[in-house]
């Protein structure tokens, strides 16, 4: 019989004795920045971390003569040198310090929009490349945990072999929920725009649309909830059952209506479970380092104080960084467990329905 | 590579490590230090305002080191399924091979390339750290993608570039900010 507790604690166990799923759990579930691991040359802007109280003295506030053909290098140059003689940066004439001209940052326009552009292409690729990655770990997990929980034998390459086989049905799926959430937004951007046209026309009534906004968050956040749940039983129908996405969604629906019940339990034992699971962690780590702050405040082994913290830092990050993927990979055997348990119910296996069946219509020689 | 590809040894970790270092220095010196030469180039023979040129050469600086970020991308994924490894590997005179003893297809590339360096990558680096494991050299992503990298060479040229690539990022760190510093 079915219990959740008892499958949260088996689902902790068999993600113990199968750790090496956790090499892709992390990716599966929680993707993956594309820039750390692909070597790609610093992408970082070096000039956003700019002062930005170092105020720009335009060339044209020089107290060099701007009718004169003066060379640009030497204005430049002259302008900088007269800089560092008066002692602080951005001072060009006298003691006083202009402003920066606007002349300067209309005539920048376009490489700002040159800039936000270009950044938003690098943003653009990495996000590619990482939902190539995740779609890539998803393929590679879930049909793996499958087998983990059948007891049938898996390896490295089966990680690889699963995700170079199933990727892009997952890309077409997280493409789609995104979609599906996507789409929730809209009744709160007609109520938005119903808001507005109401504020311009009726000010005294725009309190109405407003009020629509209740009923429509309740129904948003329930059903980007269910959606959640549908997402987990159709990430493992997407194994099981060669149909295309849609087929696999409705399937997912039909799976959360067989077993709503059971899965909400699940959802809020298991945050309860890991509620608990990080109080307990983050409540000693907090008593440690105010057990180890009193001891540096009061002096008393300051040195000890700081390399006990070191250590204890340390062995923490290292806890934290296994805790992570167990729990994630425990996580997908709760639900692989709940939705194998829910397709017994929907699709018996075939013995099991002969046996039914078989009961239903005994022949009359047996009825005696 | 040909049938006899067992008769090669394994690449160890510190040569694999040292050809991965040459890689990013060549990624840092043609997606860093070359984009911020031009714009530093651009920045100085400026025109009549500071902030318009400030502007205009942090725009090109991140046109340049973009295009060229994703340039070197495609460069090692290319390099890796036609030739058998990234420039730094074939310079330390390494091979990455498949089972079958030849070089990668393209989509087996791809995918050791992205996904199987981000699961290497994942636990604090402790897929490449595999290598040290067993005899046969594999990290994470070798034994997921059933690749294996050989050694076919000497990796002198390896080593030579990276002092080549060393000394020229220095220098040209340093001309950077010699040259950005005075127009402050």
């Amino acid at each position: 019989m079915y219990s959740t507790v008892d499958n949260i604690k088996e689902s902790f166990k068999l993600a113990w004795n199968h750790k090496l799923l956790w090499i892709v759990a992390v990716l599966a579930v929680g993707g993956m920045n594309f820039g750390g691991s692909s070597g790609l040359g610093g992408d970082k802007d070096e000039n956003s971390d700019k002062n930005k109280n170092e105020i720009r003295q335009d060339v044209r506030f020089n107290y060099i003569d701007d009718t004169q053909p003066v060379k640009i290098n030497e204005k430049v140059l002259g302008a900088a040198t007269n800089a560092l003689n008066s002692g602080s940066v951005g001072t060009m004439v006298g003691e006083e310090i202009y402003p920066i001209d606007s002349g300067g940052l209309i005539s920048a326009v376009p490489g700002i929009i040159a800039l936000v552009f270009i950044f938003s292409l690098l943003v653009i690729f990495n996000a590619v490349i990482s939902l190539l990655i995740s779609s890539w770990a998803r393929g590679a997990f879930y049909p793996n945990v499958l087998k983990a929980h059948k007891q049938e034998n898996y390896n490295f390459k089966s990680l690889g072999d699963a995700g170079k086989k199933y990727w892009k049905r997952y890309i077409k799926f997280i493409l789609y929920i995104f979609l599906k959430r996507f789409l929730s937004f809209l009744p709160f951007v007609g109520i938005g725009i119903v808001s507005g046209v109401a504020a311009f026309f009726v000010p005294d009534f725009v309190f109405i649309p407003l009020l629509l906004m209740i009923p429509v968050f309740v129904w948003f956040f329930a059903y980007n909830i269910a959606l959640g749940f549908v997402e987990e039983f159709s990430l493992r129908i997407l194994v099981s059952d060669d149909i295309d996405t849609k087929s696999c969604y409705k399937k997912g629906w039909e799976y959360l209506k067989t077993r709503p019940g059971k899965s909400i339990k699940l959802a809020l034992a298991w945050i309860l479970a890991i509620g608990l699971l990080f109080a307990v962690f983050f409540g000693v780590a907090g008593t440690i380092t105010y057990l180890i702050y009193q001891l540096i405040q009061k002096q008393a082994l300051v040195f000890v104080g700081l390399l006990l913290g070191f250590l204890i830092f340390v062995v923490f990050m290292a806890v934290f960084v296994v805790a992570t993927p167990l729990i994630v990979t425990a996580g997908a055997f709760a639900w692989t467990r709940l939705y194998l348990f829910t397709r017994e119910t929907l699709e018996p296996p075939a013995d099991v329905a002969k046996e039914v069946l078989d009961s239903m219509y005994r022949t009359e020689a047996t009825n005696v | 590579m040909s049938d006899n590809s067992n008769n090669y040894k394994t690449g160890s970790f510190y040569r694999r490590f040292f050809a991965n270092q040459l890689d990013q220095l060549i990624n840092v010196s043609i997606c860093l230090i070359l984009p911020l030469l031009v714009a530093i180039s651009i920045y100085s023979a400026g025109s009549a305002n500071l902030t318009g040129s400030l502007i205009n050469s942090a725009a090109v600086f991140m046109l340049v080191m973009l295009l060229l970020s994703v340039g070197c991308f495609f460069i090692m994924w290319i390099f890796s399924y036609k030739y058998g490894g990234s420039v730094g590997k074939l310079l330390f005179g390494m091979r990455i091979i498949d089972a079958q003893g030849k070089y990668m297809d393209r989509i087996t590339a791809f995918w050791r390339m992205t996904a199987g360096y981000a699961v290497s990558a994942g636990f604090l680096f402790l897929g490449f750290f595999w290598i040290f494991r067993r005899k046969e050299n594999l990290a994470w992503h070798d034994r997921i993608f059933d690749t294996k990298v050989i050694k076919v060479g000497s990796p002198l040229w390896g080593m030579l570039w990276m002092v080549l690539l060393t000394v020229f990022c220095v220098l040209a760190t340093v001309f950077s900010v010699s040259l950005f510093i005075p127009t402050l």
